[in-house]
């Protein structure tokens, strides 16, 4: 099979693939897991032909080691996974964070904790993404809602990967992956891509983690003139590990600030619905399609309901979620879990506005109707 | 063929029902329209309830699932008997005569495969020949676009036997 032409009828996870191909991705290690499989299945049939490699890892530790390893060997390089497999990657997350190596971790999530309900669709892998890795550290997540976004928002996490220089999470579900809709892929040649920033200076005075005005510093592949040194234990601008006291609060500092500094570059959210609404909907990924179903179904009840859709999960859009609580008298955050993002819209809700919770935790994409009560509830 | 359809494609494993809601999609797409195809099925091969939801919309389409079916196919009793209290009066059911006990509704339509794929020789072309039998009852897609779609996800040796399958369901 070569790469689909024309409008097509494609599953969620295969669009991801093809996404991270034409972003330049050319190093998948995984270990295959429903309902992300497809990912893999795509990979080790596509990727040798674009002179790329797949390795079917033992494991999902190998797998994010191996995709950590072979970014700084200088390639685009990602894995997709489920919740038991997230689970596992959590401690070469954290190298690949503290490391600062560009990759893309897809999350399908299903229903857990441990087996779950095997293989059906939740959200509740929002705060593992965010926390999942131990230890103080940023991350970037992006939530797609339909085969079109598991495309594009595949190619936008590679490119926030290479500009922060940091593993980025395509938190994805069930839905999402394993939905087929029509999508036309673009000429690839017509896609915006960013590469890591290479070294300017003469290979004797390259100092691997010394950064640039955008706190990143330019990165160097192993092979190289450049020498490069990495390693997962305290580290100065030399790569090599450094217990002096001040240097870890130097480095969580920046890796915090390098990302920090610049949400304006990485949140996005999706407003839909009247700018004047009786209730704000929040909702990410397959909940908010629901949502945006279930704004219809309130108009015929004469209820006027908006959503505000996250895009962006992490860092968390804290302003477009305070702003967004302000204009409104009740707010739902719909989410396939018992409570997760409503966490984080409550410790943005300056305004103290009353938010309801809808929660879908029954293995099958969130009922319309169990949004539609909530809804009724908050304008009580 | 621009209207909004959701339809259910319901029955067991082995009888087609996820190819059939592929080449229904496809053939959607032909027409011009937006589609949303799920499929959900146990861990078996054959046998275990096994559906196929296809949600054909010309605007963009929101709730990726069938929230209100407007047909229904039921090839096994459990199939029928998972949506016959909960679809709206005006949905179809078109169910298997043989293996669904007697219909209690009155928008539905009860069809013999197994005598049709006896009389056609093949009890594989079953979700052929119920795309055409789907087909009579409700213009979903356009008859050519579905020819086009089921030529090109079957592979060549089969394609006579199916379409043969297709158009008894259309004439039956």
């Amino acid at each position: 099979m070569s790469r689909p032409e024309g409008v097509q009828l494609m599953e969620g996870n295969h669009a991801c693939a093809w996404g991270a191909i034409d972003a330049g991705a050319r190093f998948y290690a995984g270990y295959p897991i429903t309902p992300s499989s497809e990912i893999a299945e795509v990979c080790a049939r596509e990727l040798p032909a674009y002179g790329g490699t797949y390795i079917q890892m033992e494991d999902e530790i190998g797998s994010m080691a191996a995709i950590v390893g072979a970014s700084l060997s200088g390639k685009k390089t990602f894995t997709a996974t489920s919740g038991p497999g997230f689970s596992l990657m959590q401690e070469n997350l954290g190298v690949g964070i503290y490391q600062e190596v560009p990759c893309v971790v897809v999350n399908i999530q299903r229903v857990g904790p441990a087996t779950g309900l095997a293989t059906q669709p939740a959200q509740a892998d929002v705060m593992q993404a965010r926390w999942g890795t131990h230890g103080d550290h940023p991350i970037i997540a992006i939530s797609p809602a339909s085969v079109q976004e598991m495309y594009y928002f595949t190619i936008r996490a590679f490119n926030l990967a290479e500009r922060f220089r940091t593993p980025v999470i395509l938190l994805g579900d069930q839905v999402v992956g394993q939905t087929y809709e029509n999508i036309t892929l673009p000429d690839p040649d017509s896609l915006e891509l960013i590469e890591r920033k290479k070294p300017v200076v003469a290979p004797e005075d390259f100092l691997p983690y010394q950064a640039d005005e955008n706190l990143v510093p330019p990165m160097a592949a192993y092979g190289d003139k450049h020498i490069v040194h990495a390693s997962s234990t305290c580290h100065c601008e030399t790569g090599y590990s450094n217990f002096k006291y001040g240097t870890n609060r130097q480095l969580l500092t920046r890796l915090k600030n390098k990302i920090y500094n610049y949400t304006d570059e990485i949140v996005e959210v999706e407003h839909f619905g009247p700018e004047d609404a009786d209730v704000t909907l929040i909702s990410f990924g397959c909940s908010s399609r629901v949502c945006k179903y279930v704004i219809g179904e309130a108009e015929k009840e004469g209820i006027k309901v908006n959503l505000l859709r996250l895009i962006t999960i992490w860092p968390f859009p804290d302003q477009e979620v305070q702003k967004a609580l302000a204009k409104v008298g009740a707010a739902v955050v719909a989410e396939m879990n018992q409570g997760q993002v409503i966490h984080e819209v409550n410790r943005v809700n300056t305004t103290n506005t009353p938010v309801h919770l809808a929660s879908g935790i029954d293995g099958e994409l969130i009922r319309p109707e169990i949004v539609m009560n909530s809804i009724k509830e908050a304008v009580k | 063929m621009n209207k909004n359809w959701q339809v259910v494609l319901a029955g067991e494993g082995g009888q087609g029902l996820i190819l059939a809601g592929r080449i229904l999609s496809e053939a959607a797409i032909m027409d011009g329209n937006n589609v949303s195809l799920t499929s959900s099925y146990g861990i078996a091969a054959r046998g275990g309830y096994s559906e196929a939801q296809v949600v054909i919309s010309e605007n963009e389409l929101y709730y990726p699932k069938c929230a209100s079916p407007d047909l229904v196919l039921a090839l096994t009793q459990p199939a029928y008997d998972r949506y016959v209290d909960k679809v709206k009066d005006d949905c179809l059911i078109v169910y298997d005569s043989k293996d669904v006990a007697d219909g209690k509704r009155k928008n539905e339509f009860g069809y013999d495969f197994k005598e049709a794929l006896l009389t056609l020789g093949n009890l594989k072309v079953i979700n052929s020949l119920f795309l055409g039998v789907i087909l009579k009852q409700r213009n979903i897609v356009s008859r050519e676009n579905l020819i086009k779609a089921l030529e090109k996800n079957l592979p060549p040796k089969i394609q006579d036997i199916n379409l043969k399958a297709f158009n008894y369901g259309l004439e039956d």
